[in-house]
């Protein structure tokens, strides 16, 4: 199929209502977005966030209280939603339970006026893509989660839209599933080349098929960046947490060379080789993946071993150490040596893996 | 749930006026006009003549204190009845229990008169139980004790839905809760299903007397003496043309309902402590034996071959020449009502399945508005669109004959009024159950049509109607049997152009022609048997429609 993939762009999109008193309450309030033809942009937050409003806003479900919306050139903030050229794959699929497999995926085209004939060819070819074929007949009804899913992304699909929102379509799937699926989906959007929006609060969903990620906490964008930048340079606070688990340790900046920085905190002096734009003196934060700490036998530090669990893959440790509780996780725990609970060891720090905020 | 803006849709907002028109005209300004007339006299001047008639006592205040103390006596008894059948379903086992069901049920569907003529051929100068049974010579059915026993009949199927729904709905594990803490089955029911249960008895209470005090029908057939408001205003409406007399009493009548209606709606409605999903908790046990069981039992066997023998009489009067006196079979009344009696059955059909259509579809895209979409305005639409369902009948007609019997709309006399007053009747139910089901409905499937290219008017008729096209045919059937049936409204808008048949039998019944009456009213109850054996077997066909289907390009 061949795809006109269209470039979306935000410029200072608020979306407020009234509160009884009259004063705005803020939905969404200055986001800035750029998403390029045929990229795939993930946007991730916790309920509440504000992602599924903006996603709202670009299919035309709410209005913009402030600021525009381009399709590439064009401003679309008063086109609408029925006239846009956007399709939605929604969170529970809203397929048309009275139609068949079929039919749920010709609508769009009966409604544009698509001569028949056309039609019977795009909709077989939506379903083959989507490893449907055969299934044309049967009610929505009468499938499976992760089928309704692919029937209503073949609705999506068929239209050849610019955009492909998504609004957490894969919530409603099992664990198993998901994998999967989202699999499928990036795959589908990098071969046809569309320009897809995600909305999701799976952070690792929207770390495997992003090119972009943008992270939104309380209506507000935290962070714009690839999946490496996210989850390696968070930019804020909220970032590093919302993003993988992480250990924060408030330190002072003590020098500054060309390989990097010290930091002096409670748990040691960290080196740091991301310490662009800090000076002396200044009191930071250090943000410690806890991949990026290990334990050791006891030498210069002394840590104590407050909990120790294998979970398989890992072994997941806490331990205490001058009055800070650090996450330590130990991705090899076949080849390291387990510490058990009460144990005294030493923390060792990975500089390259620290980051400061 | 999403509320989209209008602003973008033409088509959409001419729909909305449409709505608005309708509702003002047919509405809003005859409501006006009956408060207006009622309190200013026909120079203009204010002048409350009408209420001070009332007050001073006389007929017209007689009709006041006698439809109170009907409604009071009536919803007591109603609700007594009522909560015996409703325990008898929900915590006895029985048998028979269909029976009781659709004994329950069927006052509701049945023509007004079906109980009065029944109680007039039992009890009445020739009935059978009065003068064969008992050899009284004149025995009186009319007045209050036939009214009383006719409404409660007739109302009590109202209470029983809400307190069957209610007790059925109460969780079983509260009473095992309750023995378990030591009371005994009496003090059980007396401290905790009984407690429960109060705000649903208020409810019915409430509900039976709203329809007792708006009861037309009833009290001219067997009221006798006993006047009451809805006659009195027909009385004066139609009999004396003392129209500021007859509005201030609708106005009055207006007045009661709706207090009682919003206390219903807003007061108690509000103090359910159990939610009533309408799932039946599985896994009580029902009372099996014992002398409670017993007692039950035959008070709701006693009660419901009372009604059915009450139904099955009229059609036998249909075929007795003169009842009581001359007891003969015959076909002369349905002769009657075929040849030169068939003009207001051929009218009532007529103008019945003309009004149903319309108030379908009204009342299904009032519930879509009201449901999906915001616009100025709304709250008003709500407002009446509901309102109209807490208007007593009478109070209708009257106000139709104020509004409407001068120009620019001059419609007394024509189709168009009755047919207008069949809608108003009948929409209110088809906006709740459309409301209901539209509710039932995510709204992210009206927003993928949109999403996929369809304007509001695409999307309603191409997904939104199928999918509620189960409540959307059973408010049509509901309009067609509310509209056939339809009395205290339309008996102000009969003329010699258009005649209904509720008001053939009410003059039937005047002249003593019991005998055709029972015919018409026979007639009547079969073609609401069609009519709802026909949604039943319709209902069943669409529900099957999630078998698998041809793929059409339909």
């Amino acid at each position: 199929m061949a795809m006109n993939a269209k470039s979306v762009t935000m410029r200072g999109v608020s979306k407020s209502f009234s509160n009884g008193k009259g004063e705005p309450v803020y939905a969404v309030s200055n986001i800035n977005i750029h998403v390029e033809a045929g990229q795939f942009v993930t946007l991730l937050g916790p309920s509440g966030c504000g992602k599924t409003t903006t996603l709202r806003m670009i299919a035309g479900f709410e209005s913009i209280t402030e600021g525009e919306l381009f399709f590439d050139n064009e401003k679309v903030n008063h086109v609408p939603p029925n006239k846009r050229d956007c399709t939605m794959v929604f969170q529970s699929y809203a397929l048309f339970p009275h139609l068949s497999v079929f039919d749920n995926v010709a609508y769009g085209l009966k409604i544009k006026g698509t001569p028949r004939s056309d039609i019977i060819a795009k909709v077989r070819d939506a379903l083959a893509l989507m490893d449907l074929t055969g299934y044309e007949s049967r009610m929505p009804s009468q499938l499976s989660g992760g089928q309704q899913q692919r029937v209503a992304l073949a609705r999506a699909l068929v239209m050849e839209p610019g955009i492909l929102l998504f609004d957490e379509p894969l919530s409603n799937l099992d664990a198993k599933l998901r994998l999967v699926m989202r699999d499928e989906i990036r795959r589908l959007q990098q071969r046809i080349g569309i320009t897809a929006i995600y909305v999701t609060h799976d952070q690792a969903e929207a770390m495997s098929i992003s090119d972009r990620i943008i992270v939104m906490n309380k209506g507000k964008i935290e962070q714009v960046g690839t999946p490496q930048e996210i989850y390696q340079r968070p930019a804020t606070r909220f970032v590093a947490d919302f993003i993988g688990a992480a250990n924060f340790v408030e330190g002072t900046v003590v020098e500054i060379s060309d390989g990097g920085a010290i930091i002096e905190t409670p748990v040691g002096a960290i080196r740091t080789e991301n310490a662009a734009g800090y000076k002396p003196r200044e009191r930071v934060t250090a943000v410690l993946r806890p991949e990026a700490v290990r334990l050791v036998p006891k030498s210069t530090n002394v840590a104590v071993v407050t909990k120790s669990v294998f979970v398989g893959q890992v072994q997941e440790y806490e331990v205490e150490l001058a009055g800070c509780t650090l996450r330590v996780t130990d991705h090899n725990p076949m080849e390291n040596p387990v510490y058990q609970v009460g144990s005294t060891v030493s923390i060792e720090i990975s500089e390259r893996s620290v980051h400061i905020i | 749930m999403n509320r989209s803006n209008v602003k973008s849709d033409p088509l959409l907002l001419f729909c909305i006026g449409l709505v608005m028109l309708c509702l003002a005209v047919f509405v809003a300004y005859p409501l006006f006009m009956i408060a207006k007339t009622s309190l200013f006299a026909a120079d203009g001047s204010f002048s409350p003549e009408g209420y001070r008639r009332i007050f001073t006592g006389g007929v017209m205040l007689d009709a006041l204190r006698n439809s109170l103390a009907l409604a009071v006596v009536t919803s007591v008894v109603s609700t007594a009845i009522a909560y015996v059948f409703a325990y008898t379903f929900a915590y006895i086992r029985v048998p028979f229990k269909k029976l009781f069901n659709a004994v329950a049920i069927l006052p509701i569907i049945s023509p007004p008169f079906v109980i009065a003529l029944s109680a007039i051929l039992l009890f009445g100068k020739q009935g059978m139980i009065s003068k064969h049974l008992l050899g009284l010579e004149n025995a009186d059915i009319y007045g209050f004790k036939g009214l009383v026993l006719v409404q409660t009949l007739t109302f009590f199927p109202v209470a029983f839905l809400v307190l069957a729904g209610l007790l059925r709905s109460i969780s079983p594990s509260l009473e095992e809760a309750g023995q378990n803490l030591g009371a005994s089955k009496w003090k059980t029911f007396a401290t905790v299903t009984f407690p429960l249960t109060v705000p649903g008895i208020a409810n019915a209470f409430l509900l039976v007397f709203v329809q007792s005090l708006a009861d037309f029908g009833n009290p001219m057939t067997i009221g006798g003496n006993y006047t009451t408001v809805a006659r009195e205003v027909y009385m004066q409406a139609i009999g004396s043309y003392d129209m500021q007399a007859g509005s201030a009493l609708a106005m009055l009548l207006l007045t009661l309902t709706f207090v009682v209606y919003s206390l219903q709606k807003y007061w108690v409605g509000k103090k359910s402590y159990v939610t009533v999903t309408g799932k039946p908790e599985s896994g009580r046990r029902m009372i099996e034996k014992g002398l409670l069981r017993n007692v039950m039992f035959t008070i709701c066997m006693i009660l419901s071959l009372s009604v059915l023998a009450f139904y099955i009489l009229v059609p036998v009067g249909s075929f007795v020449k003169l009842w009581g006196i001359n007891n003969s079979l015959t076909l002369d009344h349905y002769r009657y009502v075929f040849s030169i009696g068939q003009k207001p059955m051929s009218d009532s059909l007529k103008l019945s399945l003309i009004a149903t259509p319309i108030a379908g579809i009204l009342g299904m895209v009032i519930a879509f508005l009201i449901v999906r979409k915001s616009f100025p305005g709304k709250k008003a639409l709500e407002a009446i669109s509901m309102f109209s369902i807490a208007v007593p009948g009478t109070v209708i007609g009257i106000s139709y004959i104020l509004a409407f019997n001068q120009a620019p709309l001059a419609l007394t006399g024509t189709a168009i009024i009755i047919i207008a007053a069949f809608v108003i009747r009948a929409i209110p139910v088809g906006i709740r159950s459309g409301i209901a089901s539209l509710q039932q409905i995510d709204s992210s499937i009206e927003e993928a049509s949109t999403n996929l290219g369809a304007n509001q008017v695409q999307t309603f008729v191409r997904v939104v109607l199928p999918m509620i096209r189960p409540a959307f045919f059973s408010g049509l059937v509901y309009g067609f049997v509310k509209s056939m049936t339809a009395m205290s409204a339309v008996i102000f808008l009969i003329s010699a152009k258009y005649n209904l048949v509720t008001a053939s039998i009410l003059a039937q019944v005047e002249n003593g022609r019991i005998g055709v009456a029972s015919a018409y009213c026979t007639i009547l109850i079969v073609v609401m048997s069609a009519a709802m054996l026909l949604m039943n077997m319709a209902l069943k066909y669409l529900n099957k429609g999630s078998e698998e289907r041809p793929a059409t390009l339909a």
